[in-house]
């Protein structure tokens, strides 16, 4: 599978899929006003990637802005990794927020009461 | 805005780009203010869903074939919130549902709306426009208070609808 790296806009988030590396993640700002048309074909990619995963596979989010129309998408693709989980290979989501953004980390909280899947919740600093 | 101090109004179309622009205006003027952190999130987390929503009103109005109206956004600060109003027109029809689904929201509870929350995120259908129907119950949930709304009959048989959002300073939600 060929890596797929989109550039952030100010309504759309970085994409840097690596799946050579079992490296996937998304940062900065995710307000597309038709989410389903940004997050879909990255849905069907992770899709593929989950019938013939990494041994080890690492979801990463650097968020500083979302809107909920991502956050369904968001769902829906941790749960594409969830599948991976449960046939046994090793993933693991991070969710990074900015260490004075509550908000941003109780978004995390809310995928950690949904799923099943290891979410390690961590604040940094950000920019 | 009544006793409030009007800190940034808007009054015309809405793009994305355009929404995605007023939000960092906004940023910067709640830094000039040194609002808290949280208060700065919350506002603007408002912002983003009631804008997008507005615009998203605008749009269903103009595929219709109705001429393309403002959308009106003012934020404003008492002495110990912020206040949000974003307004914009709809089809009289719309009224009913608009009003019912607010009132729905504001019987419930903070708990009832962190669990139809996390019920509509975790089975809500997503429509083809990408609205997950998830906008009202993150303002609600990030302000912590109910949803204030009006509507205003115009001449044309629209409805100018508007809600208020208010965002305590104070400490705890």
């Amino acid at each position: 599978m060929e890596n797929i790296e989109i550039q952030p806009t100010a309504t759309t988030p970085r994409i840097s899929f690596r799946p050579e590396e079992g490296h996937f993640e998304i940062s900065g700002k995710s307000l597309p006003e038709n989410s389903y048309d940004f997050f879909q074909p990255l849905l069907e990619y992770v899709e593929a990637y989950a019938e013939k995963p990494g041994d080890s596979t690492r979801l990463v989010f650097k968020l500083q802005y979302f809107n909920t129309s991502s956050t369904s998408h968001f769902l829906r693709m941790i749960k594409k990794f969830e599948k991976i989980h449960s046939a046994g290979k090793k993933v693991e989501v991070h969710w990074f927020y900015d260490e004075e953004d509550e908000d941003m980390k109780e978004a995390g909280e809310d995928f950690k009461i949904l799923l099943k899947l290891p979410i390690i919740i961590q604040g940094i600093k950000m920019d | 805005m009544g006793n409030h101090q009007l800190i940034f109004g808007y009054r015309g179309s809405l793009s994305n780009d355009l929404i995605s622009s007023l939000i960092q205006l906004v940023d910067c003027k709640l830094k000039e203010q040194e609002a808290p952190f949280r208060v700065k999130k919350s506002v603007i987390n408002i912002l983003i869903e009631g804008l997008q929503n507005s615009l998203f009103h605008s749009t269903e109005v103009k595929k219709k074939g109705g001429k393309e109206d403002y959308s009106l956004f003012l934020l404003g600060k008492s002495k110990d919130a912020y206040v949000i109003r974003i307004g914009n027109f709809v089809e009289k029809h719309t009224q009913d549902a608009l009003l019912g689904k607010i009132e729905r929201l504001n019987a419930m509870d903070a708990d009832e709306i962190q669990q139809m929350y996390l019920d509509v995120l975790d089975h809500g259908t997503i429509s083809d426009k990408g609205g997950a129907g998830l906008g009202f119950l993150r303002m609600i949930r990030d302000s912590g208070n109910k949803l204030g709304y009006s509507f205003e009959p115009t001449d044309d048989n629209r409805i100018f609808y508007c809600i208020e959002i208010v965002v305590s300073t104070q400490s705890g939600k």
